[in-house]
């Protein structure tokens, strides 16, 4: 069948699932546009800036499991998907990102909005193309999706110049790509997933330590079968976030530089550590002297076998999906009988209670989470910034789903929370949808309180407002001798009144006593509402 | 670990960008390229980029695995532990010579079993096949003749016997 190119992207994108994409318009990508006017079945999204349009993929995927999906124009509307796109890489996000190259006569002769998408973003994406004929889009568009949804996930580029966007071209039946230097190895080594079991056998301290690779819903499937089978205790990484149910009494929740004292404490003291998709990053880890190396037994599940062997020594290497992985692990009989004493002592650890300090006129922000768990029981979608908020929220939210948190944890991107919110607010229009904000992180995309206004989404925003860059201020703290420096951000607006110029209803608390009815008051609303919580500026998140 | 010299043999979808997507991954990962060649295979869709790289026993695995993870690139093989024939070519161009020199330039090139392949008045271009040592060697003692150019083209491998680096 032929159509134009651009109506042969729209409908390679709905053949993929995806329903909605972010974009924003420009003369290299119009033709697009002028696709996307009569196509019903895609909607599309015009957030504030292109940057907000690739967290709103990103979070419309993370929080879907489809191909999020940004359009842009090629120039400077491309380049400001950058940080977006090495955001989804970071995180290994499925993300098909379609720009608009200049005329293709003019490629290469630094013509108006020309810039080299592909070669800028080459270090960060998964791969990316430059179209050179309009016969190649279609199938270059299939495998793009296929790429990015396939293997470790991540985004994946493509250029096309703006001619060839208004070619007829042939809309051929879909096929499996078939790349002949890409084929992910799915199925672990039967053998490696034999010495995995000889291994744990033999283990009286084993921990598993559940990485972003746990969340999607099959694979969160399996490793709740492989929990139950062999009631392991279980820490996560700040990306696995709600892949290990809340209530399990073993889940001792995140490790890390800014996880749970417990959480560590059982990654330093195990004897045998299972990794199932992570790539143990130095954030994770904490201090490099955390795990003694030289007296445990790793065994390391990942698709990506570059990971395996990176960052931490490994014994037992299994490539493969996690899913796949566990799946034949599920179906082996084999018990492990774990040091008992040890597991009472984490237990205990675990117990201590935080008893939610505040100087009077500020509100300890982990209490608000605790209230924000008893509204929502774990059922609502959490997206977060980048700082202290981000921490706070991920030590102790509650979320039942492996695709109910959402954060940019590689590469710690401010600004990420409330667009990625909104990705996630047109993929689950039936769930309540949570922006956890600092004030730093909310001004930097602040423009996109008017697009969650435009579109009545309805997405609770929790805002700490400590008026300071909070993690910055903590590590000048920590690390320069309180030398504190452009970290306090004095001359805030007044957010509530900002967010009603949005056309956003708002509310501050000053006192803890009160936060528990604001949240109550802001959940039961039917739409959006920004509530400001004032967070002492010396409140810290490292404990 | 030991740094050492290792040879990788890489086939790449012969696409344009493909080779910057390769280096640029060096550059990213702080891996030192000695040498890198490349050029067209048997397949006229496939390219062979022969790298030279020093690094210990990490570096080089993660290398392989970083580049096995570009999606162009369809096969990474390590020929260090092979048995290996490897060559490289040099042209080198020896300035201010005059006819003294020559003469024992022509000797050292019949020595070395290469070719003088341009003679001009005052200088001269020698051809020369061979191992990376052999290469070395050869240039330090052109550079007591006079003022040189070399041009090099990075060492190219193959393995000996039957054996192939195949898709």
């Amino acid at each position: 069948m032929k159509m134009t190119a651009s109506e042969a992207i729209l409908n390679i994108i709905l053949e993929n699932g995806t329903d909605v994409v972010f974009g924003y318009p420009g003369s290299a990508i119009a033709p697009v546009y002028d696709a996307l006017s009569s196509f019903d079945k895609i909607k599309h999204v015009l957030p504030k800036t292109e940057q907000s349009a690739a967290h709103a993929a990103s979070g419309y995927a993370k929080s879907s499991g489809k191909v999020g999906v940004c359009i842009a124009t090629s120039g400077p509307g491309a380049t400001n998907l950058i940080t977006g796109i090495a955001t989804a890489y970071s995180d290994s996000v499925p993300m098909v990102a379609i720009t608009g190259q200049v005329h293709s006569d003019l490629v290469g002769r630094d013509a108006f909005q020309e810039v080299d998408i592909t070669g800028a973003t080459n270090p960060f994406c998964k791969h990316n193309y430059l179209i050179n004929s309009p016969d190649e889009i279609v199938d270059v568009l299939r495998e793009a999706f296929y790429i990015a949804s396939t293997g470790r996930k991540g985004p994946v580029l493509v250029d096309i110049p703006t001619n060839y966007l208004t070619e007829f071209v042939e809309f051929k039946k879909y096929k499996e790509p078939n790349l002949i230097s890409y084929k992910p190895n799915y199925k672990g080594n039967t053998l490696q997933i034999k010495r995995a079991i000889d291994c744990l056998k033999k283990a009286k301290r084993p921990l598993l330590y559940i990485g972003g690779g746990c969340c999607d819903l099959e694979t969160n499937k399996e490793l709740k079968k492989f929990i139950e089978k062999t009631s392991f205790p279980a820490v996560t990484t700040l990306k696995a976030v709600g892949a290990v149910p809340f209530d399990y009494p073993l889940n001792f929740g995140m490790i890390g530089t800014h996880g749970k004292k417990v959480a560590n404490y059982a990654l330093s003291t195990c004897d045998t550590l299972m990794i199932l998709g992570a790539r143990i990053g130095d954030r994770s880890l904490g201090k490099a002297d955390l795990i003694d190396e030289e007296n445990i037994k790793v065994i390391h599940i990942d698709i990506d076998p570059a990971e395996i062997g990176k960052n931490m020594h490994t014994n037992i290497p299994v490539v493969g999906l996690v899913k796949n992985v566990l799946s034949a692990l599920n179906e082996k009989d084999f018990s492990v009988s774990c040091d008992k004493e040890w597991i009472e002592a984490l237990k205990i650890k675990n117990s201590i209670k935080n008893d939610y300090p505040h100087k009077k006129g500020f509100v300890n922000p982990e209490f608000v989470i605790e209230c924000i768990n008893r509204i929502t029981n774990g059922n609502s979608i959490v997206s977060t910034e980048v700082g202290q908020n981000q921490i706070w929220a991920a030590r102790n939210i509650k979320i039942n789903s492996p695709l109910g948190f959402i954060t940019s944890g590689g590469l710690g991107t401010m600004g990420f929370g409330l667009p990625a919110a909104i990705g996630a607010a047109f993929a689950n229009k039936d769930k309540s949808v949570i922006a956890i904000e600092g004030d730093g992180s909310l001004m930097m995309s602040l423009a996109e309180l008017s697009t969650i206004a435009s579109y009545n989404l309805n997405i609770k925003i929790i805002l700490f407002n400590n008026n300071a860059l909070g993690m910055i201020r903590e590590y000048q703290k920590n690390n320069f001798g309180e030398n504190y420096f452009e970290v306090f951000l004095e001359k805030n607006p007044d957010f509530t009144l900002l967010s009603k110029s949005f056309g956003i209803k708002a509310k501050r608390v000053d006192n803890q006593d009160e936060i528990s009815d604001a949240l109550k008051e802001a959940f039961s609303y039917n739409g959006s509402y920004l509530l400001e919580i004032n967070v002492d500026p010396m409140e810290n998140s490292i404990i | 670990m030991l740094n050492e010299q290792h040879i990788l043999s890489v086939l790449v979808s012969n696409k344009a960008g493909v080779l910057s997507k390769v280096t640029a991954l060096f550059a990213r990962r702080g891996f030192n390229i000695e040498s890198l060649a490349v050029g067209p295979t048997e397949d006229k869709n496939i390219s062979r980029i022969t790298i030279i790289a020093n690094g210990d026993d990490y570096i080089i695995e993660q290398l392989t695995k970083q580049l096995n993870k570009l999606i162009d690139v369809i096969k990474v093989k390590n020929l260090s532990n092979n048995d290996t024939v490897s060559k490289e070519l040099a042209l080198i161009k020896v300035t201010s010579v005059d006819a003294e020199k020559r003469k024992e330039i022509l000797q050292m090139c019949e020595i070395y079993h290469c070719k003088v392949v341009d003679v001009s008045l005052d200088a001269l271009i020698i051809e020369i096949t061979g191992t990376l040592d052999k290469v070395n060697a050869f240039i330090d003692i052109c550079n007591n003749f006079g003022k040189l150019e070399v041009v090099r083209t990075g060492t190219v491998s193959i393995e000996r016997g039957s054996k192939t680096v195949e898709v």
